[in-house]
């Protein structure tokens, strides 16, 4: 009896040192955040940034950081904010909601961040509203398209890229040009595909006789497939993520749909579709086009970014650089106008600085749900040219003029 | 740095609640469960959909610990007399399919965009976080108490000695005129309940339920803390939740700490798949062995 | 949907298909659950495991298939061997439960699938091989699928062939009916048990091929199939070959089929899951021994 109690105490004192010394790592660890060291000074003004910087999304969302450093870089070598420095606090959600919300507490909660930007997908933005409202902290997303952030009203989520109720517009306009009577609509169950279809719902709804949401996880879908052959529609509208859209596109061209019109919203513009040759095919000879928001190249407010991104960072910026930097150097500038580094100052000071701000990626003035106001599509048709897959512009669209398509 | 220990003792303790109610099914009845993170994910939609319809969270976690438990007496009533290796496949294809059901029907809850937004059980608004947490950490280890208590009483009595009876041999049991089937059904359903129960913190705590969040992986989680902290003992719950706590975190802070070009998610699950062969190779007992039974 | 536009002799196809891939994954998986007596769940990474492997032989030498349907077989049927002599072998010889070693397979599968996760990433990855899709009269087919399906018809007779004339085929099938009366006339069982682990575990890989061929490659490419492979199993009996067959082609077609019925009542099509598994627990309830065997004492 007494040699099994002693080994039980000698096991629970095992375990409870390694536990000590585990919490003791961890405490270290969480000193080294995953910061970007700019210079330090005394005076330090913390921003935070959430991205998918591991994971699937890894790679776009660890360039999309450098968005945001650049943008703090350029305040920060011209003397920061009063002899204040920015500080960019980087932190890995995988695009995943739960990784959201811990990510935001440990910004908020341990480090004391008034402003937020990211998180880089609606899922994750509206997974945390509540509690940054909750807490008053200003989010700004560089990504997040769908149109139920918008529902959310006057609060403390803002975005500079457009809503997802704009795009249905365009992508409504499209179908009522070309005529088609019945469509089908296949988009991933999430956030995104389901809010792009809502939107076409409730704009064209009676035209839509068949809506399929489909589960990016699962890898085959044929059965989806031949329920679309089944109706024959005058055209089916996609709202796909890239990878499980390859195989979709693919199942596609093997089950002979490539004969009817295909349409898509600005995800599926994407040149990681022609990885997969059956699936460029597909995307060919259905007629692949869509609408998607106004490319920035060649205004001035985006060359200027450009060229300070690629001295600084010496490549080219990649998927949402231009977005990130918006909002960061929005935010920047909303605190030093801010009479006060808290979550309703800065508040005030963004939604009174957006109306003047003209960044990388255009205007940025926000409606009274923090959307911006100032949008313009274009439509682009996929082609092929000397052999190689590409997107060529043919019309565009907003909100006043509408629907304009290029001469054939 | 307080928030951090609160939170890790949180999560420990949660831990420990899944690990227990795994013990009383396997190391004490024999019962193969490969289907735990279903009654987790139950209690935690139940959990969720009663606190979003406006109910005081306390109603949401009885409501979850009655669901759970119903739902562990219907499946084990209807499946436990069949093998055991039948009934470990049917709760292993049992969690997908609800998992299916419950990401395709979104008048459910949500389908695969889940629930968000669950209210706390205490309001953030006006509580510093290190209080809030606090709250929290008292919540689940009141939790965990009423569990690992109602649990020792069980198990150092007759009752218990029969459920040993009946993992050591169930055919002898039966003939010595125990209804074993009756046992087993309700240390099932007992199971079921505590992993309900920690379903509806979870869902609290982190204000977000999704199928996601439920997966088979989660079954197995649950599996190897059980296994390394010992089936057996109660005790071994919490050696093992804390076992686990400390491999998820160690795998991170090995990646921002010292560069092992090894994804942390990866790593985690590797090191735990070789761990659970060796345990059960040397040590199936686990780390804290059965205690001889203390009959007053 | 009306069901004068659904194409039957399509769907009937797709049965065929689907078919032939589970048998080739529920073939191994029973063999050894009837001899070591458990489910071995990390089977499922065996056909992961086929399917990268039959990645990274497209990837050294283009274009030839065929080499890699045999690369994935031979590798992943090494792969089933060291499976059993490291981890099943020394559980088994410690004379643990069955429970025990289906533990132990849960651990091991998942230690495989992450490792694979961690080698090849978690993007999914396609053979970069073009199948030529055409019509034949009212169906489409692509020259994968008649790969498929002439593969498994080919493996089919052989197996016919090598269970009923050759002498180590009537050893195996001594062994799954009876184990201590086949030890008795002498049949050694570890040399069974070793081409059992080699086949089972290589027909899965090639499985895992065929179904990354006609999806995608990815690590969870067979815990996907698990819940139909299990229905399989237990619907054609562990001990015998050949109504693993039938099963396996039998939840096909089930299963191809009823998708008409749940766009009829408006259902998910991924529901189709869920009714390998109403078939499971039916014949669980009603015939604990499968569908196909006598019960024995």
């Amino acid at each position: 009896m007494f040699s099994r109690k002693k080994e039980n105490i000698k096991i629970i004192a095992i375990a409870l040192i390694f536990f000590i010394i585990g919490i003791l790592i961890g405490y270290y660890a969480i000193l080294q955040q995953t910061t970007y060291v700019l210079p330090k000074k005394i005076g330090e003004i913390k921003i935070g940034v959430m991205l998918p910087l591991s994971g699937e999304l890894g790679p776009i969302g660890s360039k999309m950081l450098n968005g945001a450093i650049l943008a703090a870089k350029i305040i920060n070598d011209t003397g920061g904010i009063n002899g204040n420095y920015i500080k960019i606090i980087a932190e890995d959600t995988l695009a995943l909601p739960e990784k959201a919300i811990e990510a935001a507490k440990k910004l908020i909660e341990i480090e004391g961040v008034k402003v937020i930007i990211g998180p880089a997908t609606s899922t994750e933005v509206l997974a945390i509203s509540k509690y940054v409202n909750d807490r008053e902290v200003v989010l700004i997303s560089m990504s997040a398209t769908a149109a139920k952030i918008s529902e959310l009203g006057n609060d403390y989520v803002f975005r500079v890229i457009a809503s997802d109720a704009m795009q249905t517009q365009a992508i409504a306009s499209i179908i009522k040009e070309k005529g088609y009577k019945k469509i089908v609509t296949f988009v991933v169950a999430n956030d995104y595909g389901i809010g792009l279809e809502e939107g076409l719902k409730k704009l064209i709804g009676e035209r839509i006789a068949l809506s399929i949401r489909y589960d990016p996880a699962k890898g085959d879908y044929r059965t989806e497939l031949i329920q679309v052959a089944s109706i024959n529609p005058d055209a089916i509208f996609y709202a796909l993520w890239v990878e499980s859209g390859k195989i979709v596109f693919k199942q596609a061209l093997d089950m002979g749909l490539e004969k009817i019109p295909t349409l898509g919203g600005e995800g599926m513009a994407d040149v990681a579709f022609f990885e997969d040759e059956k699936a460029a095919e597909y995307i060919l000879r259905s007629g692949l086009m869509g609408t998607k928001p106004s490319s920035p190249k060649g205004t001035l407010g985006y060359n200027i970014f450009y060229e300070e991104y690629k001295k600084y960072f010496k490549e080219e910026p990649g998927l949402f650089c231009d977005y990130t930097y918006d909002a960061t150097m929005l935010a920047i500038l909303s605190i030093a106008k801010a009479s006060a580094y808290n979550g309703y100052e800065i508040k005030k000071a963004l939604e009174l600085f957006s109306k003047y701000y003209v960044g990388a990626t255009g205007h940025k003035a926000f409606d009274e749900n923090g959307d911006i106001i100032l949008v313009d599509y274009e439509i682009w048709k996929v082609s092929k040219i000397n052999g190689k897959y590409s997107f060529e512009t043919i019309g565009s669209w907003n909100i006043v003029q509408g629907l304009t398509m290029k001469k054939e | 740095m307080i928030a951090f220990i609160l939170d890790t003792l949180i999560w420990i303790a949660l831990y420990s609640i899944l690990s227990l109610s795994l013990s009383i099914e396997y190391g004490f009845t024999g019962i193969m469960n490969f289907g735990k993170a279903l009654f987790f994910m139950i209690g935690a939609y139940v959990s969720a959909i009663v606190t979003l319809n406006g109910l005081n969270y306390f109603i949401g976690l009885l409501f979850a610990i009655l669901f759970s438990a119903l739902i562990g007496l219907i499946l084990s009533i209807s499946m436990i007399r069949i093998r055991e290796d039948y009934f470990a496949i049917v709760t292993l294809a049992l969690n997908e399919c609800f998992r299916i059901i419950l990401k395709n029907e979104y008048w459910i809850a949500g389908g695969p965009i889940g629930l968000r937004n669950i209210p706390s059980a205490f309001p953030l608004k006006n509580l510093s976080y290190e209080i809030f947490l606090l709250l929290n950490l008292l919540l689940i280890i009141g939790i965990l108490l009423f569990f690992y208590l109602f649990l020792r009483i069980i198990i150092n009595s007759p009752y218990g000695r029969i459920l040993r009876a009946i993992r050591e041999d169930e055919l002898l049991t039966q003939t010595l005129g125990k209804n074993t089937f009756k046992y087993k059904t309700q240390a099932f359903t007992i199971g079921s309940a505590m992993a309900g129960a920690a379903g509806s913190f979870l869902s609290q705590y982190i204000g977000y339920v999704s199928t996601d969040l439920f997966l088979s992986t989660t079954t197995f989680t649950i599996w190897i803390m059980c296994i390394i902290g010992g089936p057996s003992n109660i005790n071994g719950a919490i050696i093992g939740a804390l076992f686990m706590r400390g491999i998820e975190r160690g795998t991170r802070i090995l990646k921002d700490y010292v560069s092992i070009p090894i994804d942390p998610n990866n790593f985690m699950f590797i090191i735990t798949g070789i761990l659970m062969v060796i345990f059960i190779m040397y040590k199936p007992e686990g780390i804290l062995r059965e205690k001889r039974m203390r009959v007053e | 949907m009306d069901l004068a536009s659904i194409n039957f002799l399509q769907i009937f196809l797709n049965g065929l298909i689907t078919g032939s891939i589970y048998f080739l994954a529920a073939l191994g998986l029973s063999l050894t659950y009837s001899l070591l007596n458990f489910p071995n769940i990390s089977h499922a990474e065996f056909l992961a495991f086929g399917a990268y492997a039959a990645y990274i032989s497209l990837e050294i030498i283009e274009n030839n298939f065929f080499l890699a349907i045999m690369v994935a077989f031979i590798l992943t049927g090494l792969l089933g061997i060291l499976s059993y002599l490291i981890v099943f072998k020394p559980l088994s010889k410690r004379g643990v439960a069955s429970m025990h070693l289906t533990i132990a397979s849960l651990g091991y599968g998942l230690f495989l699938r992450y490792s694979i996760y961690q080698i090849f990433g978690r993007e999914a990855l396609t053979y970069k091989i073009w199948f030529e899709a055409f019509n034949i009269g009212p169906i489409r087919v692509t020259s994968l699928w008649i790969l498929i399906i002439l593969t498994s018809l080919i493996l089919v007779f052989l197996l016919h062939l090598f269970l009923k004339k050759t002498l180590i085929g009537k050893a195996m099938r001594a062994l799954s009916n009876n184990q201590i009366l086949a030890m008795i006339c002498g049949i050694d069982k570890e040399k069974i048990l070793l081409l059992v682990w080699f086949i089972g575990a290589g027909l899965a890989g090639i499985g895992g091929v065929f179904r990354a061929g006609d999806t995608r490659i990815t690590p969870i490419l067979g815990w996907d199939l698990m819940i139909s492979i299990f229905a399989i199993i237990i619907l054609g009996g562990i001990k015998n070959p050949y109504s693993i067959i039938a099963s396996a082609y039998i939840i096909g077609l089930i299963e191809n089929f009823s998708i008409i019925l749940l766009t009829i009542l408006n259902l998910s099509t991924e529901y189709k899951a869920i009714i390998a598994f109403i078939i499971l627990i039916v014949i669980i309830l009603l015939k604990p021994y499968g569908l196909f065997t006598k019960i024995e004492k």
